[in-house]
């Protein structure tokens, strides 16, 4: 099943087409689907906004691959900038509130009929640069609803048991596996996910694979009959990992002449080196004691922007 | 390309000696590609072992045809025949998509990999004893376009 699995991907990234330049802009919003025609707000948060130009989230109907939205709801529109006069800076939750129907021009448009989906493009300050250019489709109810608005759902989210929020980021080392967990207050399935490639998650276990810069980790409420789903942002500052000879540990006292095997390599696959002082000696990454102190200065090369040089000083007494 | 196979061209003498057919190729991003033979008969295995690759890319491995300059390497041992899946290839990544996860290698911490790959004589309708193949490493089809991180080690096949 593996290889087929690999098999299909080769296959499929032979016959891909040329893929577009990704965008920078991380979105994440809720609730997408089976929204009310009227009345629906979408909370919506993005991540890594270029520093070069604001955003425009608008609502349209999809465009063919490679064009731009022409039938949109310009009375929704927001315009998300530090510059004066727009409607929400990058940074904030940011509230869309997409409509079931509207008019463009002179074409009625009914969103259970047609395509439409929130369009992310980069403002009049980038023109026609088209890399910020993203298209999240949206569902409506076939029917109005006449609904009573719902709370926004709380999440309280933790990593490695510390309370994490775009006020609070979490330091995480190279290779630190941490755990995410998270609450709803109404008690709505929560999804999870990596914003970001410099960290990996599996399951609920994040893997820093970068030392420099951030990555972010984003859990999203579905929502229910309690309150309306919401995402929040977890940032994770990035640091050098510890480096360390792994899971080896030497006790404190052992029988003289006796043969220990050092570990090789470190937790980061760096070879070690050993220099041995007093009653022992190391040949080969064999530790062998004699009566008395030994000392043991284990030393690995670092790698910038990963992780430290090892050093670090062993003490064992053989008798 | 070019670069990645001037490099080869450049180590080949240091790398590769009559008595020691193992062969290491640097990469651009400062990673290694080291394999335990390059002539190999048909239907045998090579180890293959990497290190500081960039764990946040996800990588094929795989004994492939060595396409034309700029081209994405095609066809490759286990890539296209179900039948002929073997050991031949191998998606390497720390940062799986949801749907793979549990099914490709992981990256060790620094980058670090070793497989043992399948070689054959005949890759699809390609001969290796004619046409140029090679152990090749790519970045997965979250990258499929980017050629900057492909690498080829040519193997004969005897």
């Amino acid at each position: 099943m593996k290889k087929i699995v690999v098999a299909t991907a080769l296959i499929a990234s032979l016959l891909a087409p040329a893929q577009a330049q990704a965008a920078e802009t991380k979105f994440t919003g809720a609730p997408l689907t089976n929204l009310d025609s009227q009345g629906a707000t979408i909370n919506i948060m993005l991540l890594g906004v270029p520093a070069k130009g604001g955003l425009y989230i608008q609502e349209c109907v999809e465009a063919p691959v490679g064009t731009r939205p022409t039938l949109c709801n310009s009375a929704i529109q927001l315009w998300i900038s530090y510059a004066r006069g727009a409607s929400f800076s990058p940074t904030d939750v940011i509230k869309f509130k997409p409509t079931g129907t509207f008019v463009s021009g002179t074409t009625n448009v009914d969103c259970t009929v047609s395509k439409c989906g929130i369009f992310l493009r980069f403002d009049h300050t980038v023109p026609g640069e088209l890399s910020e250019d993203q298209f999240i489709p949206l569902t409506f109810k076939a029917t109005t609803s006449t609904s009573v608005a719902l709370p926004v759902d709380e999440i309280t989210a933790t990593i490695n048991g510390v309370a994490v929020s775009t006020q609070a980021p979490i330091t995480l080392g190279y290779r630190q596996r941490s755990t995410v967990s998270a609450v709803s207050k109404a008690g709505a399935t929560l999804t999870f996910a990596s914003l970001d490639p410099n960290c990996a998650l599996n399951g609920r276990e994040i893997t820093p694979l970068k030392a420099v810069g951030e990555c972010a980790i984003s859990v999203t409420s579905a929502g229910n009959e309690k309150a309306t789903g919401r995402p929040v942002i977890l940032p994770i500052r990035l640091t050098l990992g510890v480096h360390t000879l792994g899971e080896f540990a030497l006790p404190e006292t052992a029988k003289a002449f006796s043969k220990t095997p050092l570990p090789t390599t470190s937790n980061f696959g760096e070879k070690i080196k050993y220099k041995a002082m007093g009653a022992c000696s190391v040949v080969r990454s064999q530790l062998t004691l004699r009566r008395g102190k030994c000392e043991i200065n284990a030393t690995a090369v670092g790698r910038k922007a990963l992780y430290v040089a090892l050093s670090t000083r062993i003490v064992i007494t053989g008798k | 390309m070019k670069r990645l196979l001037l490099m080869l061209i450049a180590l080949l003498p240091f790398a590769i000696s009559p008595e020691a057919s193992a062969a290491v190729l640097k990469g651009a991003q400062g990673q290694v590609l080291t394999v335990s033979a390059t002539t190999a008969k048909n239907g045998s295995t090579i180890t293959v072992s990497g290190n500081r690759f960039d764990e946040t890319v996800g990588i094929y491995l795989a004994f492939c045809v060595v396409p034309k300059k700029g081209q994405a390497p095609s066809p490759c041992g286990g890539g296209i025949n179900k039948a002929g899946l073997g050991e031949a290839s191998f998606w390497i990544s720390a940062n799986p998509p949801p749907y793979a996860i549990g099914l490709t290698e992981e990256f060790l911490p620094g980058g670090r990999f070793t497989q043992k790959v399948k070689v054959s004589k005949k890759i699809g309708k390609f001969d290796c004893t004619k046409v140029k193949c090679a152990i090749t490493v790519r970045a997965d089809h979250m990258r499929g376009e980017d050629r900057r991180y492909d690498m080829f080690i040519p193997i004969r096949i005897k």
